[in-house]
Order: C-alpha cells, then sequence, then structure tokens
C-alpha cells in the first residue's frame, strides 16, 4: 500500500513515510520541514561527511528526507514514544537506511536514570514534552525511557536536530559552551538563553514556538556582544553608581564604553580607581563637545552588535541589559525597549516614582518568565524621549545613517527617538527589567532657555528625512510636534515665546504644504495661543499660489536655529 | 603667538588631504595653528592625517555633520586672531598667511577676501571665477580697507557680496563671529554664501588681498558637491530663506545696491542649483524659488535699476530673477514692485514644459 503513504516534501526531494496514523503530528511535522528545516539547511553550507543526531525524531520526517539529500552523513535517531519509533523504525528499513541511520527509543532528559516522566499533551497526543510544573497543565506524566544530556554530548555530533520540549536550555547548557557546529530545531515556553550559544563557529536557527522571534546565528558572523556607552561629563557623584549597577548580573559579551566627555571634576580619576583594567569596562577620553558628542564617540569606538546609551547619572536595575538582550536576539528588531522608573535621591538612597510608561493596551504575550509586548513606531514617536532604555542594533543605525547631531547641544534624545523609532517599526518591549532616571533640578528639560529651540531644528530634520526616505505616515511626527510645542511653550521664558511660536508656525505651515491638508488632522492646534493659528495663516495666505509640494520640507528659518536666533534677538536689542 | 587659526575638516578626501595639509604646512609665515576636523572621516583619510606630526596641529573629532557644522566646530575650537579655512582637497601656495599677514598689519581689517585660483577640470589653471569682482574692489578701496560709516562702504560691501562665496577666499577676524554668534548653517550644504554675505554686513573693516591665496580644484574622478543633480541641490533653498530672512534685519537691507548683489549672488546659485537639478525635480526647484521669495522680505524683490558696470556679467542671472519675480503665483508684495521693470515676455511655459 506504498502509494497510499503520505509524501513529505524536502531538501529537493520527496519522501514517502508511514506516520504514526496521528494528523496532527503528520501535520506538524510538515510545517516545520517547510518552516524551519528547509530554510536553514538551504542557507547553511554543510560539509559532505558528518554525524548528525535527530532529538525526538518522531517517525523520521526530518531524518530521512535528511539522510537521502545528504548522503555523506550518519545519523542517530532518538525517540521515546513507541508507536513513532515503530513507524521510524519501518521508514528507515523501507528506505534501505540502515547502515546509516539508527534509531534508539530514548529520551534526552536531565537527570534521568534509565526513565524519565513525560507528558503527553491531551491535544497533541504524538506530543511528549518536559514534565515542568508550568508546562502545559492537564495530561498525564508517562515514564518513558531517557537518557541523561551527557549520553548526547558524548556523541559529539557535527549537526543537532533538537525537538524537546521544555529541555531545551538543560540539554545546550550539556555541551558546556561546545555546541555542535550546527543547531537546527525549535524552543518552546523557555527560550534557552543566548549565552548558551558559546563560540562563533555554531550556526544556529532555533525559532521560538509560537512567535516570529528566534534565536539565530549566521556562521562567520561579526562580533556580537552588546557596548553600552556612559557619556561622562563631571559625574563625580553619581558614575560609581551607574558603572557598578551595569556590572551587576551584565550579559557576559557585555563592554562598558565610559566616554570621559572633557570632564573638569574627578569622574575621571574615580572611574580609573575604581575599575582599573577591569575586563568588560574601558575609559575613552576626549575634548569636551557635549553629550551628543559623547555618545557618537562611544559608537565609533564601537564594533559590537549591539549598542545601548546610558547617562551617568542614571543607572540600570540588576540583569537589565541580559534581559534586553535576549529580546534583541531573539527578535532581531533594530531596537527593544525596557521599562524605566524615575528616582530621586533621598536620605537612605533612592527614592523610585512610579512609572510614567502608558503601554499597558498594547497586547501581551510571554517570552519564557517574561512577559513582552511591541511598540508599534507611532507609539514611539510619540512617546517621550526615552532613548537610554534601549537596545539598537548598530547595523541599523550604521544603515540609516542615525547619528546624534553633535551641533544640537540640548534635547538630542528627541530626534533619536524619532528616526529610530521609525527605523525599527516596531519595538518589541518588557516592563519588568527597569532603567532607572534619576531626577535632578539642572536637568535641560527644566531649564526653559533658547536651548527649546533645538526642538524646532530637530523637527525639520525629520521632516526633511521623511520626504527623501518617503515616510507613509507623517501624521505621528506631527502629533508629536504639537505635543513638543505645547510642552516646550508652557516651560518657555516668557521673552521667548513668541519667537517660539513664530519658529513652530513656519515649521508647521512647511508640513502642511509638504503633507497636504489630510496631515492637519494630526495637529492639536488648541493646545497652542491663538497667536501660532494667526502666524500659519499668514504665512499660508503668502504661499498661497504655490499649492502643495515636497519643496517645503527643504526651505528653513532663523527661528529653528537656536545660534541665528540668539544672534537675531541680539539685534533687535541693540536697535 | 598665534595668529591665524586655519581650518580644515576632512572626510573622505583620502590621500588629496596630503596635498592641502603640505600646503599649509609649507608656508612661509609661520605664526599659526592648523585645526583639522575629522567629520566622521573614513579610515583612510584618518590614517591620512594622522601621519602628521606637527606642534601646529590639533584634531578635533566628530560623528559626520557634515561641512557646516565642521567648520563651526574649528571655528569654536580656534585660538588665533584670524581665521580661514580651506576644504581637504584644495591647496594654499607658499606665500598665502604671508600676504594675508602683511594686510592684516597694514590696515587691520575685520574680514579680507582674497584673490585665487581655479584649477579646471580639463587641468587647465585660471584665475578664480571671481577674478573682475575683486579687481573692482581693489580699484575702490586703493590698498586701504573700507570702513563703516565712511562714503564708499555700501559700494564695497556691495562688491564684495557679488564675490565667489567661497570659504577659503577670506580670512575673517574671529571675534567676528563671536557675540553674537556667526558660523554655517548647520545641516545645510551651499552653506558658503549665507556666511560670505553674513560676514560681509557684519565687518567693520573689509579689505583686499589682491595676492591669490588658494587654489580650487574641480576634480572629475571625485563626485563633488559641485556636480551634484539630486535632492542636496535643494539645500540651496533653506539657505536662501535663512540668507534673506536674516539679512532684512541689517541696515545694509535698506541700501538698494546692497540688496541687488545679495540677490544676485543668489540668484547665481540659486539658477545653477536649477540648472544643475535633474530634470525630475526643476518645476519643484522653482516653487521653492518662488516660495523664498513670497516668504522674504519685499524690499528684496526690488532691484536696483542703475548698477555699476562690474554687475552687468551678472545680467543673466538677473534675467532668471526677474522671471521667478514675475512669477504670477507670487503675491504681491505690500509695498508693491514698482522698481522692478516687468519684462515683457510672453508667458513662461516652463515648468510645465516638459524636460
Amino acid at each position: 500500500m506504498s502509494s497510499a503513504l503520505p509524501v513529505f516534501r524536502a531538501f529537493g526531494r520527496d519522501v514517502a513515510l508511514e506516520t504514526t496514523g496521528d494528523a496532527f503530528l503528520t501535520g506538524d511535522s510538515r510545517w516545520r520541514l517547510r518552516e524551519i528545516y528547509e530554510p536553514a539547511l538551504a542557507r547553511w553550507r554543510l560539509p559532505t561527511q558528518g554525524q548528525a543526531v535527530d532529538l525526538g525524531a518522531g517517525f523520521g520526517a526530518f531524518a530521512l528526507p535528511f539522510a537521502l539529500a545528504f548522503p555523506g552523513w550518519r545519523l542517530i535517531c532518538l525517540e521515546p514514544d513507541p508507536t513513532a519509533f515503530a513507524a521510524l523504525e519501518a521508514n528507515i528499513a523501507r528506505h534501505g537506511l540502515g547502515d546509516r541511520v539508527a534509531a534508539r527509543p530514548r529520551a534526552i532528559v536531565p537527570g534521568a536514570k534509565g526513565k524519565a516522566p513525560l507528558i503527553r499533551s491531551r491535544k497533541r497526543p504524538a506530543f511528549l514534552s518536559a514534565d515542568l510544573p508550568h508546562w502545559q497543565g492537564g495530561g498525564s506524566a508517562e515514564p518513558l525511557p531517557a537518557d541523561p544530556p551527557e549520553t548526547l554530548t558524548a556523541l559529539s555530533p557535527d549537526l543537532l536536530k533538537l525537538t524537546a520540549p521544555g529541555h531545551e536550555a538543560a540539554i545546550l547548557e550539556a555541551f558546556g559552551g561546545a555546541l555542535p557546529p550546527f543547531l537546527l530545531g525549535e524552543s518552546w515556553t523557555n527560550p534557552p538563553p543566548s549565552r548558551l550559544l558559546g563560540e562563533p563557529r555554531t550556526s544556529v536557527y532555533l525559532p521560538f514556538a509560537g512567535s516570529p522571534w528566534r534565536l539565530r546565528r549566521e556562521p562567520g558572523e561579526a562580533p556580537a556582544g552588546l557596548d553600552v556607552v556612559v557619556a561622562m561629563y563631571n559625574s563625580e557623584d553619581t558614575i560609581e553608581d551607574c558603572l557598578d549597577s551595569l556590572l551587576q548580573e551584565a550579559p557576559p559579551d557585555q563592554r562598558v564604553l565610559v566616554v570621559n566627555d572633557g570632564s573638569t571634576d574627578g569622574s575621571r580619576a574615580r572611574v580609573l580607581q575604581r575599575y582599573g583594567d577591569r575586563p568588560g569596562l574601558s575609559l575613552l577620553d576626549k575634548p569636551n563637545g557635549g553629550c551628543a558628542s559623547a555618545r557618537n564617540w562611544g559608537r565609533m569606538h564601537s564594533d559590537a552588535a549591539h549598542i545601548a546609551f546610558v547617562d551617568a547619572d542614571d543607572a540600570v536595575e540588576p540583569g537589565f541589559y541580559t534581559g534586553l538582550l535576549e529580546l534583541a536576539r531573539y527578535s532581531g528588531q533594530g531596537a527593544v525597549q525596557g521599562g524605566f522608573r524615575p528616582f530621586h535621591d533621598g536620605p537612605n538612597g533612592r527614592v523610585l516614582e512610579a512609572s510614567p510608561d502608558a503601554l499597558d493596551h498594547l497586547p501581551r504575550r510571554t517570552f519564557g518568565t517574561a512577559e513582552v509586548f511591541d511598540v508599534p513606531w507611532p507609539e514611539v514617536i510619540t512617546g517621550q524621549p526615552t532613548i537610554w532604555r534601549r537596545i539598537y542594533r548598530r547595523d541599523m543605525l550604521d544603515a540609516k545613517n542615525i547619528w546624534f547631531p553633535e551641533h544640537i547641544r540640548a534635547f538630542d534624545d528627541q530626534i533619536f527617538q524619532m528616526l529610530t523609532g521609525y527605523h525599527a517599526g516596531l519595538i518589541p518591549a518588557r516592563d519588568d527589567l527597569h532603567y532607572l532616571y534619576r531626577q535632578h533640578a539642572g536637568q535641560d528639560i527644566r531649564q526653559g532657555d533658547e536651548r527649546a529651540f533645538y526642538s524646532l531644528e530637530m523637527y525639520r530634520m525629520v521632516l526633511r528625512r521623511a520626504v527623501q526616505e518617503g515616510w507613509n505616515d507623517f501624521g505621528p511626527v506631527v502629533a508629536s510636534f504639537f505635543s513638543t510645542l505645547k510642552w516646550s511653550h508652557d516651560g518657555l521664558r516668557e521673552d521667548l515665546r513668541a519667537d517660539f511660536l513664530r519658529g513652530g508656525a513656519e515649521l508647521w505651515t512647511y508640513m502642511r504644504q509638504v503633507w497636504g491638508p489630510g496631515i492637519t488632522s494630526a495637529a492639536r492646534l488648541d493646545l497652542l495661543p491663538e497667536c501660532f493659528a494667526r502666524e500659519a495663516a499668514r504665512l499660508e495666505k503668502r504661499l498661497q499660489g504655490l499649492g502643495d509640494g515636497y519643496v517645503f520640507a527643504f526651505l528653513d528659518g532663523p527661528a529653528l536655529h537656536v545660534d541665528m536666533l540668539h544672534a537675531d534677538r541680539a539685534l533687535r536689542e541693540q536697535a | 603667538m598665534t595668529r591665524f587659526s586655519c581650518i580644515t575638516p576632512f572626510y573622505r578626501e583620502g590621500a588629496l588631504l596630503r596635498e592641502s595639509l603640505d600646503s599649509l604646512l609649507d608656508q612661509s609665515q609661520q605664526g599659526f595653528e592648523l585645526i583639522l576636523v575629522d567629520d566622521g572621516a573614513d579610515a583612510a583619510t584618518r590614517a591620512e592625517a594622522a601621519r602628521y606630526m606637527d606642534a601646529r596641529i590639533r584634531v578635533v573629532r566628530q560623528a559626520n555633520g557634515g561641512l557646516s557644522a565642521a567648520r563651526n566646530r574649528g571655528i569654536a575650537a580656534a585660538r588665533g586672531d584670524y581665521l580661514c579655512f580651506l576644504d581637504a582637497d584644495d591647496t594654499r601656495p607658499p606665500w598665502a598667511l604671508e600676504s594675508l599677514d602683511r594686510i592684516v598689519r597694514d590696515t587691520a581689517p575685520d574680514l579680507v577676501l582674497c584673490q585665487g585660483h581655479l584649477s579646471e577640470e580639463t587641468g587647465q589653471l585660471q584665475p578664480f571665477y571671481d577674478r573682475e569682482v575683486l579687481d573692482a574692489l581693489e580699484d575702490h578701496l586703493q590698498g586701504r580697507a573700507a570702513v563703516a560709516d565712511t562714503p564708499g562702504f555700501r559700494h564695497a560691501q556691495a562688491l564684495a557680496l557679488l564675490a565667489e562665496p567661497q570659504s577659503a577666499n577670506k580670512l575673517v577676524r574671529r571675534t567676528l563671529l563671536k557675540d553674537p554668534p556667526l558660523g554655517f548653517p548647520p545641516g545645510h550644504f551651499f552653506e558658503d554664501l549665507y556666511f560670505h554675505a553674513l560676514a560681509v554686513a557684519r565687518a567693520r573693516r573689509i579689505s583686499l588681498c589682491p595676492h591669490p591665496t588658494f587654489t580650487y580644484y574641480r576634480r572629475p574622478a571625485r563626485s563633488q558637491l559641485t556636480g551634484a543633480r539630486d535632492l542636496t541641490r535643494f539645500d540651496m533653498l533653506a539657505v536662501a530663506r535663512l540668507l534673506l530672512a536674516r539679512f532684512s534685519a541689517l541696515p545694509e537691507a535698506a541700501d538698494a545696491l546692497c540688496r541687488t548683489a545679495l540677490m544676485l549672488a543668489l540668484a547665481k546659485l540659486m539658477r545653477w542649483c536649477e540648472e544643475m537639478l535633474s530634470h525630475a525635480h526643476r518645476a519643484e526647484f522653482r516653487s521653492g524659488v518662488v516660495a523664498v521669495i513670497a516668504l522674504s522680505d519685499p524690499r528684496f524683490r526690488q532691484l536696483a535699476r542703475d548698477t555699476p558696470p562690474i554687475f552687468e556679467p551678472f545680467t543673466p542671472h538677473r534675467d532668471w530673477l526677474e522671471d521667478c519675480l514675475a512669477d504670477p503665483r507670487l503675491a504681491p508684495g505690500k509695498e508693491g514692485s514698482s522698481h522692478v521693470i516687468r519684462p515683457a515676455r510672453l508667458p513662461r511655459l516652463w515648468p510645465r514644459r516638459r524636460a
């Protein structure tokens, strides 16, 4: 009855296989071949010979097509379920692969001594998983033949196909950093931490079940790792607190780059004295040039795959970057973020305040023991600038040419947030780990001086980029623009307000001329004094003959530049 | 004592940087510092800069922020009494600083404009574009500085405004750029005219150096800004808008000759930009020119009718400008534009005409 056998298509062939008769397992095996195993093996260049282990082989949906497609390879298949094992043996015999493919009726379970309990899911009866308290619920544990992971490592396979629900992390741990050169499979419930990948020669493709995320490493990939750039300027009171927190429960491949931006106090000496030549922390000196220049300096000296920016008066909770880095690596997104909490210094240390984040409306899902959610880019753009609680992919920053503009001496976070937000598309987030943000009186955001005009210049830069880069939606930037206008105007010195509104109205006129009247729905003229709308109407009247056009993204006004404004005001005072 | 600060940003000039720096370090005049601004340079160019071990050199490094931001960075770092700028692919003759030093000692200027040379794409060497304008300025100044509030000063300013807005062709007193600050407009290309015109307007004493002090190179193999045909040209509009807005607050804006010189200098650049642009962008660019005029002080629409003979070579630019001023989309300014002689022409087909 071989003609009635289901056919499995993978690795360039069609292979007829006997199954357990379970429709779920048949469909699931097909899906896994098509979505995971075939794309990975199409990408990799396997040597012509090698030894593979198929852990959780089932009836052989991976093993047999693999053995047929790679005739130089030997395989050992492990499968504890008796029915599946019988089908597997039959399939090996049917395809005459008995000399290259061996089957053993075993599971691999940490701590197993001959037998171990495995759960058989009621919904998916062919699916055996770890007997972990939080795993699946229902079903009953069934004692099945099992060996400890050491049996597996002793085989020292060149390729491991891993289907061991709930035990992935423990199995990878058993390899102690010396993983097989090729690791393929899926993980359930507890995503194995990326640190287990060990040395970089291993190619890995390990999707996390039920999500679009995966643990992945390409052969010969550039240095991974995370560089945390700490911009330090006269921070002797806080720098140790900051650096201590960064070193607590840090990822093993984290490097802290302390950029001393020409401090004139004892910050530099303190860092050297306390941390000296400590690996994982280096001190870079540069002449003073402002926070943006210090962050860029750190980035220019970094070659890591991921990068984060920390202010020297802030701190992070222990394990902050370890947790975030998993999100960054599994999701592969351009940026990921943690939660944050403002604090101020009390007599007995930090006094934490409630987090101002309002992200509860975003749907959550579990990722191991954490809850994660995605922040879509419009929310990133309209949200408060919090660039320091994120990890960025360096290659995204490089490819999109996103830097901190160094001549902008305040609020440079704003443009960085908008550009990274847009280009990341969405930002995976968890808010159980916090960046701790120190509140104190000297902060830029409390000054109310001419630096507020830097915001105008930055929104103009975003407008121009949006036109050149072809952004499809500018509404979120407009919404953010109006709330920034409102917020800056309210805190602004009285004598600067008229100029500020005039500059804002000019830029708003350009925005409207670029995007057309439709963009007005995102505007909030009601937040601003009436003279704003009057000035915008006056400018619009002057331009009424011209119609809309992208050229307005390239106009500019002196009130959008702090230095020019400064000079013009001085001139007016003289007169 | 350091007298001059020479500011040279570098980015991707590679080996060209060496020629430029050698020409500066070989100056016959010794009292100067050389500020190199590493504007997010590539590794090859940075390596070229690192070969120099000269006490006169200081390197300031920044993430790439463009020529304007880099020169501003240099201005902020400078300590000399006078500043000059040289791009990393241009050179100075060995006598440059010495000649400038003589002018400075003789005339105590705020601003010196200099003659220069041009090395064409073909290899042809010739005087720089503005030779005739500066010759006229030399005739006017008679070896002295033009001094504010004296007769002939506005005329000197007008001639200075007509000079090429090249950053290498001037020497600026450092204090002229302070209180309130004057620099290059950050983030914009075609920044030179902005700085040039505002420096001319701010200077109380203007001199001319009749000796050429720089050579500007047009290089066919390099993708220079001067060859750009894309949206970077649109920065010209921003610069025009900023310049007109700032200039309108100055007393020079009330002087018809100065105003006309400024508008012609702008027209020359904008026209050049328009004609270099890919056709896909030209109509939009023209709209931008009209928008800049619409947003600016209506006085800028009034050009002087009688101009000195040296304005003659600018006639094509003036025609182009008057064409823009006659654009039907332009709402009439409050005072009207009686001084503009509207050319009696047929309605312009372009920009609706196909490219």
